[in-house]
């Protein structure tokens, strides 16, 4: 594609941004094994005294015992798995606009012979790339050890399958951030819609609780929202604990929203444009 | 090279109210304000010049800039650089002009000087080899190397210019808008600026729009000057038309023997026999004599002054150009007051002066 490379300096560019605070990575990544570690101890006693219920012993109960259809070996690796995903819709593209948006500074693009959610498209693919790497890549490689030990490899179709559908969050989490970020044109409150939506956006998505631990009804409705796309869709599509036509299902719904989420920032963005236009920057 | 016609921009405002219950009323009010920020105004700018745009603070420069650089639409009339229209053709004008906002860097923040500008390179496209070539002559005019390899948080503002000077520059473009370039910075690093804006126009030809509050960049840099008040065009020619126009009056200051003991009133009266308006009198330990170099000349004036005393020493100054643009601004705002025929066509206005 012309004119590609002078987007992919963003890349470089924002890569070595991130490397210059390395401080703030660090504590980003302990920051982010806490929920994880947090879930990881709690869902063993869940499991122990699940497996105690059912009459095994407490501490070899663990083992046996499914809970929703989750194992505790398949539970550990969904929880990795969160990791991995959150590591791939990581970033604050919607942040960084929020601040060109509330400080005029976006006009200037405007001045630039560039394509502004392009630019910002490849800047925020430096700052997931650095997380892939740091984080997903380590999670990824645990995710294997767990299940591989567990006997519950993933088949290659999982595989597959999982990596399209994690493709498709990261871009859906794109398209989704970008949107937010011009919110800051109607609100000028972004912090608290940021921190509010972060909040939602964990429980929803499926990071912090399976979806399938949801009551039915709470989770036939859930399925359907975007957060759903980013996280427990690709868990279940690589986890193989759907098959079929509901896996097919939500990978649909996931195209869909990546689909409906791109046109909605495409338009977004031209409503500001011609706002700026109109109204001055 | 730029031409502007009929330019007219009006912004669009949801109307508010005071206080409280007036905050509450917005919200559902339909009411708008119209506020016309640049108002009829043509233009044209050859290629190579170096234009001076004037303007009090709200006079509409700033929204003029951004009409030009294609970041605004005008709400009626053209603008047309290098035969683009920008607000049409945005991404192929804005790869053939520069940009720089005084008050505001367009360089990364976190990252050296030297990063900003690789990518810039990057987003403009330039030749390795052209790069090499335009950073060796930007570091010679605007002496980069000393803070090449520092973050743009931890420059001055003085390098921060420079150094936004030659982000604006490294695709070399055909227009350059300087909205504000010497603002906060002092007396060198201002000079400095100047003789790379002086060297970049010289050396590539560049043409220039420069914005300034500072009279003193516009006498140094443009021959040809703009001033816009209230949106309006109120003069466009230039700097020793609007002298002859304006700038008439001279002051001569002059150190004399026996200055304790002399006595002005007959020096006086002999001026006002050359031109009826000038005046001679004694200010601190200056004798000074003022007069309008239209009416009488200045040999004359000097023959009267080495007549009635002795002269140690003595200066000619010319009337600054921060008085002859404050008097441009009173008869537009005069005109605007006086007949609304005169104002209602800044032409017309323009001719007048």
């Amino acid at each position: 594609m012309a004119g590609l490379r002078r987007y992919l300096a963003f890349t470089r560019n924002s890569f070595a941004r991130i490397l210059s605070y390395r401080a703030t990575v660090l504590m980003y990544v302990l920051g982010g094994m806490t929920q994880p570690l947090i879930l990881f101890f709690l869902w063993r006693a869940v499991f122990a005294g699940a497996g105690a219920a059912e009459g095994g012993t407490a501490a070899g109960g663990a083992a046996g015992t499914v809970i929703n259809g989750f194992s505790f070996p398949q539970m550990v690796g969904y929880l990795l798995f969160t990791v991995l995903a959150g590591s791939l819709i990581y970033g604050n593209a919607d942040e960084v606009i929020a601040n060109e948006v509330m400080d005029g500074s976006i006009a200037m693009n405007l001045a630039r012979p560039l394509d502004y959610r392009r630019r910002i498209f490849f800047d925020h693919l430096g700052e997931v790339l650095y997380n892939f790497i740091a984080i997903g890549l380590p999670a990824l490689a645990l995710v294997f050890v767990v299940l591989g030990s567990a006997g519950r490899f993933p088949s290659a179709a999982n595989l597959a399958l999982g990596a399209l559908s994690l493709a498709m969050a990261f871009f859906l989490n794109f398209y989704y951030r970008f949107s937010l970020g011009l919110m800051a044109m109607v609100t000028t409150n972004m912090w608290g819609l940021t921190r509010l939506e972060a909040v939602v956006a964990n429980f929803l998505s499926g990071a912090l609780i399976p979806l399938a631990f949801f009551p039915v009804w709470a989770r036939e409705a859930v399925q359907f929202l975007p957060y759903a796309s980013l996280v427990y869709a690709p868990a279940m599509a690589f986890l193989g604990m759907l098959r079929g036509a509901e896996l097919l299902r939500l990978l649909a719904v996931q195209a869909a929203w990546v689909l409906a989420f791109r046109a909605l920032s495409g338009a977004a963005w031209r409503g500001l444009t011609r706002r700026l236009a109109i109204n001055g920057g | 090279m730029i031409r502007v016609d009929g330019l007219c921009k009006t912004f669009k405002a949801p109307k508010r109210f005071p206080g409280l219950r007036g905050a509450v009323k917005g919200l559902f009010s339909r009411e708008y304000t119209y506020t016309t920020a640049v108002d009829d105004v043509s233009f044209r700018i050859a290629e190579g010049e170096v234009v001076g745009y004037i303007g009090a603070n709200g006079a509409g420069k700033s929204t003029t800039i951004k009409m030009m650089t294609g970041i605004l639409t005008p709400s009626a009339g053209r603008v047309t650089v290098a035969g683009v229209v920008p607000y049409e053709n945005r991404m192929l004008n804005a790869s053939r002009i520069g940009v720089v906002f005084g008050q505001r860097t367009q360089l990364w923040w976190d990252l050296p000087v030297s990063e900003s500008l690789s990518l810039l390179r990057d987003i403009y496209e330039v030749k390795p080899a052209e790069y090499q070539e335009r950073l060796a002559f930007l570091n010679g005019v605007l002496e980069l190397d000393e803070f090449m390899m520092s973050p743009v948080r931890t420059l001055s503002l003085g390098q921060r210019m420079r150094a936004d000077l030659a982000a604006s520059l490294i695709h070399r473009p055909k227009v350059l808008y300087l909205d504000e370039p010497t603002i906060g910075l002092d007396a060198i690093v201002k000079e400095r600026v100047r003789g790379a804006v002086k060297e970049l126009n010289r050396s590539y030809g560049t043409t220039i729009v420069l914005t300034t509050h500072d009279l003193a960049d516009i006498e140094e840099l443009c021959r040809h000057i703009i001033v816009i008040d209230r949106g309006r065009k109120v003069y466009d020619g230039t700097l020793p038309e609007l002298r002859a126009a304006y700038g008439r009056g001279r002051t001569i200051r002059a150190h004399i023997a026996g200055f304790a003991s002399f006595d002005p009133a007959a020096l006086d009266a002999a001026l006002k026999a050359l031109d009826p308006g000038a005046s001679a009198r004694k200010e601190a330990d200056e004798l000074v004599a003022r007069f309008d170099a239209s009416a009488t000349g200045i040999a004359k004036v000097v023959q009267a002054l080495m007549a009635a005393c002795e002269i140690a020493d003595y200066t000619v100054e010319e009337t600054p150009i921060e008085d002859i643009v404050k008097r441009i601004y009173a008869e537009a705002r005069r005109d605007v007051v006086a007949g609304d025929s005169v104002a209602g066509d800044p032409a017309a206005a323009a001719g007048r002066i």
